[in-house]
């Protein structure tokens, strides 16, 4: 796991927190926008996102084939302005817009497209996502057809992600290091200065395809302290906070502030199955029962969360929680469930990553294993540290947050899969079976029934225990227009304007 | 002839020290906790993934070898390139170097310009006074830079709208507003110590025989000061204000951090944090010259001051 909060920037809003004013329906002239975030990105090379701030900057400059609209749920057409799917071939076939240009003025073509895709397939780190690609042909200069190797409509959902850029062919000529070095794409914005670590100023792309974005120039700025943060924004020298923890949203008032809740971002406690208490479901059915989710919602987060429905984000194409009763507070079953594991009432480590301030949810879970007989001694621990404790299993217990960085419940199906349950090492043979069925399910309706199918099964193995799914806070100033942020953290800059 | 000795002598002693310092980096990476392999690739990536990330990045290469990689690197004025981001370590270091630059001098200056008239005036001056001066430098050298960052910010940025909250600012003028604030920050934890070191060399100064001497024949306060006291009291200070340039490069991360300034201070902390070892070993190098530099600096200044003086 433990991908928490640190790591993946939250930012959301909701459909009653949006703005009136749509770029289309305004356009100032000089607009510029700052934008503070705690994470820079990881360069503008696809394959190396790992935090969300890649995944939601790289596809207002590298644009993709299809995007996702503001319900947060549908793909919209990108640079595709259609595509048809054959089930049977199995393949994708889409037709591009009519003379698009990337930033420099060098035409879009389909060979640009099927050059892509292969690109996509071939990264390190996340080509495994596009492995159901097979093969991706120029059928003419505005046709491409990418055939799969299964049926997989989870495919359409990922492109969508943020992370399958179309770049010119052969990267223009350059290396793949040297063109992300200065990357040209077919996004509303180009990059007018990256300076890692420190900002990232975007100017409007004036040849893009569609509507010109109605800012001239937005700064990402990176700044780590949340209370240097929170007074620039305050002193209006920012517009927005991609992400604020929940614990200090009340700083911020309700008025100049979005809020998703819940969002695409679960608290767990996963457990170190090295071992054999780890191993022991009764002992993990303890825990789940032990913790009161209600009080963690109500004094930890402040109202902003809700206690789980499943072991799947909310908020995605497919999530649709567990339609069981296995995640209650319930103390007398907590300890019945002890009673029959083989616990002897040992201390055991329960690890979590540090916060720069009070962590009452840690405090919390502690007293609630307490309250059951569960003896817990908490360390928290630098990230990194946390991340190798858990793969070198030297813990019993850990605590962390992960999300959903995609449109798709397939996303964390796929992370769960290939992390063996965020490093913990629970088994996902079964969760690989309902993956593969989500990732060819012919529409919403089948995708639904295949998380439920996960759902069920792991309210039965409990292979981790979710415990709350969190809000996401995005203080944003009363001039900022069309701010729409999905649940995973998506939004698109050149929906935003400012007057 | 004296101070070409000095600089001599200093840099022959620097180039071991470095080395010391590039391989205890080298050998923090192999001691560290965490996976910087996993830091690179993130944690979604599988086995496989940080295999291959391990075999990219030489992270499995032993200690030795890879000291002899970055002094090889290091001597063509390579330092590597940075695993989180991908741009050269003489990059990212070149972008930051400015806003520290600034911001040590700054820092270096003002406290040099408080403490040499009140160091002068307390060494000068009666016992109580002294010891007024002495007690305030106290309370002043002990207040936690971060707390008087957030009250600098809320009283001067939020209260009175004077100075900026934070970053680096652009053009001179508008650069300066920007780091007002974090020059007091600095200056609060520095000048304090500057003014005791000076108050107490004034007055033993002062109490010298020749001091006594020019006074018996007749000579007025200021002239004595002028003229056979100040010269005699600032080997000292100049020495302690080499030795706070340590204190400035690393003791920037909590002022860099809280005026979002963003220079090499922050840039070591995140490098840390992330397990970027190839841009925690650039800076270290590069932040251990100018350390050696800053005190290079002050013993010349010391020799040039003080003729006794040699190494």
């Amino acid at each position: 796991m433990l991908v928490t909060s640190s790591l993946f920037l939250a930012s959301c809003g909701t459909g009653d927190d949006e703005a009136s004013a749509s770029p289309s329906s305004e356009k100032p002239t000089r607009k510029e926008l700052t934008i503070l975030r705690t994470n820079d990105i990881d360069g503008w090379d696809p394959d190396g996102a790992r935090v969300v701030a890649s995944w939601v900057t790289l596809p207002n400059v590298l644009e993709g084939l299809v995007r996702v609209a503001k319900d947060g749920v549908t793909i919209e057409p990108a640079l595709a302005e259609s595509w048809v799917f054959d089930a049977a071939e199995p393949s994708y076939t889409f037709t591009l817009r009519k003379d698009v240009t990337f930033s420099d003025g060098t035409p879009l073509t389909a060979e640009d497209v099927a050059f892509s895709a292969t690109q996509w397939v071939k990264g390190e780190r996340l080509g495994s996502m596009f492995a159901d690609i097979a093969s991706a042909t120029a059928v003419d200069p505005t046709t491409v057809k990418l055939t799969l190797t299964r049926p997989s409509t989870f495919l359409l959902d990922f492109l969508a992600s943020g992370i399958a850029p179309v770049v010119p062919k052969d990267y223009a000529g350059k290396s793949r290091e040297a063109f992300y070095q200065d990357p040209v794409g077919a996004g509303p914005y180009v990059v007018d200065t990256y300076s890692a670590g420190v900002e990232t100023v975007l100017a409007r792309n004036d040849r893009y395809h569609g509507e010109p974005a109605p800012l001239d120039k937005v700064t990402y700025r990176i700044v780590s302290a949340p209370s240097q943060q929170l007074a620039q924004f305050e002193s209006g020298e920012a517009d927005i906070i991609e992400s604020l923890d929940p614990t200090l949203a009340g700083q911020v008032p309700e008025s100049r502030r979005q809020t998703v809740n819940p969002a695409s971002k679960n608290l767990d406690v996963i457990f170190n199955y090295a071992s054999e208490l780890g191993r022991d479901a009764a002992f993990r059915e303890a825990v789940s029962y032990a913790i009161n989710r209600d009080q963690l919602v109500e004094i930890a987060y402040d109202g902003l969360a809700t206690p789980v429905k499943g072991i799947m984000p909310p908020g995605t194409i497919g999530s649709v929680g567990c339609d069981c009763d296995a995640w209650r507070h319930d103390p007398e079953a907590a300890k019945a469930a002890l009673t029959k594991s083989g616990y002897d009432g040992e201390k055991l480590h329960l690890v979590t990553e540090v916060t720069s301030g009070d962590s009452p949810q840690i405090e919390l879970i502690r007293a609630d294993l307490e309250a059951v007989g569960i003896d817990v001694e908490v360390e928290e621990l630098d990230l990194q540290v946390l991340l190798e404790r858990v793969a070198g299993g030297d813990y019993d217990i850990g605590v962390g947050t992960y999300s959903n960085v995609s449109p798709t419940a397939g996303d964390v199906f796929f992370y769960m899969y290939v992390s063996k349950f965020f490093g913990s090492g629970a088994p996902v043979e079964p969760l690989l079976e309902h993956f593969n069925t989500f990732a060819v399910a012919a529409d919403a309706d089948a995708k639904a029934a295949a998380v439920r199918g996960l759902e069920s099964w792991a309210a039965e193995a409990r292979p981790i225990v979710p415990l709350v799914s969190t809000s996401l806070v995005v203080p944003v100033s009363e001039s900022v227009h069309g701010l729409k942020v999905r649940p995973y953290s998506r939004y698109y800059l050149d929906e935003l304007s400012v007057g | 002839m004296r101070v070409t000795r000095i600089l001599v002598r200093r840099a022959v002693s620097a180039a071991p020290l470095l080395l010391v310092l590039l391989f205890l980096t080298v050998a923090l990476q192999a001691i560290t906790p965490g996976d910087p392999a996993r830091a690179i690739a993130g944690p979604r990536a599988s086995e496989a993934v940080l295999a291959a990330t391990r075999a990219a990045y030489h992270l499995d290469d032993g200690i030795v070898q890879q000291f002899t990689s970055a002094v090889a690197r290091a001597l063509q004025g390579d330092l590597g390139t940075s695993n989180r981001s991908g741009v050269p370590v003489t990059t990212l270091i070149s972008e930051r170097a400015p806003r520290t630059a600034w911001l040590a001098a700054l820092g270096l200056l003002v406290s040099a310009l408080i403490s040499l008239p009140f160091g002068i005036w307390a060494g000068t001056s009666s016992r109580f006074e002294r010891t007024v001066v002495d007690q305030a430098s106290l309370v002043s050298m002990n207040l936690p830079t971060y707390w008087l960052a957030l009250v600098l910010v809320l009283v001067f940025s939020l209260g009175l709208a004077w100075f900026p909250v934070g970053g680096f600012g652009e053009g001179l003028g508008d650069r300066l507003q920007h780091l007002v604030l974090p020059t007091v920050a600095i200056s609060a934890a520095i000048a304090p110590v500057l003014v005791r070191s000076l108050s107490e060399s004034m007055a033993r100064v002062m109490a010298a025989d020749h001091v006594t001497t020019a006074r018996a024949a007749g000579l007025g306060a200021g002239t004595v000061v002028r003229r056979h006291a100040i010269r005699n009291a600032l080997p000292p200070m100049v020495t302690l204000l080499g030795l706070q340039a340590g204190y400035i490069v690393f003791g920037l991360v909590l002022v860099e951090s809280s005026f979002d300034i963003n220079g090499l201070g922050t840039l070591l902390f995140e490098s840390v944090r992330e397990r970027d070892f190839p841009v925690v070993q650039g800076l270290t190098l590069v932040l251990g010259i100018c350390v050696v530099l800053a005190n290079l600096l002050a013993d010349v200044a010391v020799a040039l001051l003080d003729p006794r003086w040699s190494l």
